[in-house]
């Protein structure tokens, strides 16, 4: 998968979250599955906290080669919603963006075929989710740092098609193990298909699927 | 924001609305572009539609053109129906406007092409 290009200047940087190890371990995940998603020909993606669209830019530019697919990317906020559209467009993909509170104004309705979340998941009081630097909303997960991230895992099984994938970043303080049993509560599959130890975090990437 | 998008979104989130669906839409601006057409893309996407909606959003904002109220039996294999569809779909954008919750007449603004579906803390 090739790493789309993303320009952000100094002012960008104060909003909008950088690329990181994070999203890079995202986009290797999401490549290490793309034969898989090759085969089901996907035709609805949707990124939730899109950032700077890096992560469904590079999705969009894999498979374009391979099938037509509509995309979408929500963000709280106002410039990383700018940002990603802009990234986009400079990577030549198509991606429609909407600037919304995780998936408040998304109907139900079994649509979407891929759906990816690098949530904001560091460990913080519930109070710095809410601070007025719109940055702090980029990383501040609360208790656990699971506080935004939970707030849309009841929502997973009623926007994913019956066949489709749900893929989410987590790191070792989230407890992956405890997400993974939320989530077979919700009648869906998961595990954990890639892992990176990085300056003090230990990264995961889980992949959901629903029970047939 | 593609008419795609569109049929995607609700306001059922807000207080006192139950269904929130579909949105209206006050276009000030609307782009219209060339995309690939992709017939078989098309055909896959149409039963996650929902219908009445699309022509209804098509409509509203004068793009409707020869799009019937109702969809066709067999769309899959109708190219001139599918190439209708695939324009309202993907290549007319509203740039910007509105969006308007049908029960409470709640705004959402449009602004270079995106949505604002953000709400206020008493508003949920
Ligand atoms: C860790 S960053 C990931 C950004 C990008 N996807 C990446 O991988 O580089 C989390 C993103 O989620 C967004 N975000 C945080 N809370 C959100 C919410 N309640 N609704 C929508 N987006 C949110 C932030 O603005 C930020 O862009």
């Amino acid at each position: 998968m090739n790493t789309p290009i993303v320009k952000l200047s100094d002012k960008d940087l104060e909003s909008v979250y950088e690329p990181s190890e994070d999203s890079f371990l995202l986009i290797d995940a999401l490549e290490a599955d793309l034969e898989v998603l090759k085969a089901m020909k996907p035709v609805m993606c949707l990124e939730i906290g899109s950032g700077s669209g890096i992560v469904i830019t590079a999705l969009a530019m894999a498979l374009k080669k391979h099938c037509q697919c509509y995309h979408l990317a929500i963000d709280i906020n106002l410039d990383a919603c700018r940002i990603s559209k802009k990234t986009a467009a400079e990577n030549l993909v198509d991606i429609d963006i909407a600037q919304m509170d995780l998936l408040n104004c998304i109907r139900t309705g079994n649509v979407f075929d891929v759906v990816v979340f690098n949530p904001p998941y560091v460990v913080t009081t519930d109070d710095e989710i809410s601070n007025k630097q719109i940055l702090f909303k980029a990383w501040a997960g609360g208790t656990n740092g699971r506080k935004v991230m939970e707030r849309v895992f009841p929502k997973i099984p009623h926007i994913l098609s019956n066949t489709g994938t749900f893929y989410l970043l987590v790191i070792e303080a989230n407890d992956p193990e405890y997400i993974l049993r939320v989530f077979t509560d919700l009648n869906m599959v998961g595990e954990i298909i890639a892992e990176r130890k990085i300056r003090g975090e230990h990264l995961y990437i889980l992949r959901f699927k629903k029970i047939k | 924001m593609k008419l795609l998008t569109h049929n995607m979104l609700t306001s059922k989130c807000l207080k006192g609305v139950t269904v929130g669906y579909p949105l209206g839409i006050v276009a000030k601006d609307i782009k219209v572009s060339e995309v690939d057409f992709n017939s078989e893309f098309i055909a896959r996407i149409i039963p996650k539609l929902d219908w009445a909606t699309l022509w209804k959003a098509a409509e509203s904002i004068g793009h409707v053109g020869e799009l019937p109220q109702t969809l066709i039996q067999d769309f899959e294999t109708n190219e001139e129906f599918l190439k209708k569809v695939h324009h309202v779909l993907l290549e007319v954008e509203v740039i910007n406007g509105d969006l308007l919750c049908p029960e409470s007449g709640r705004k959402f603004p449009i602004n270079d092409g995106i949505p604002n579906m953000l709400l206020n803390e008493d508003e949920v």
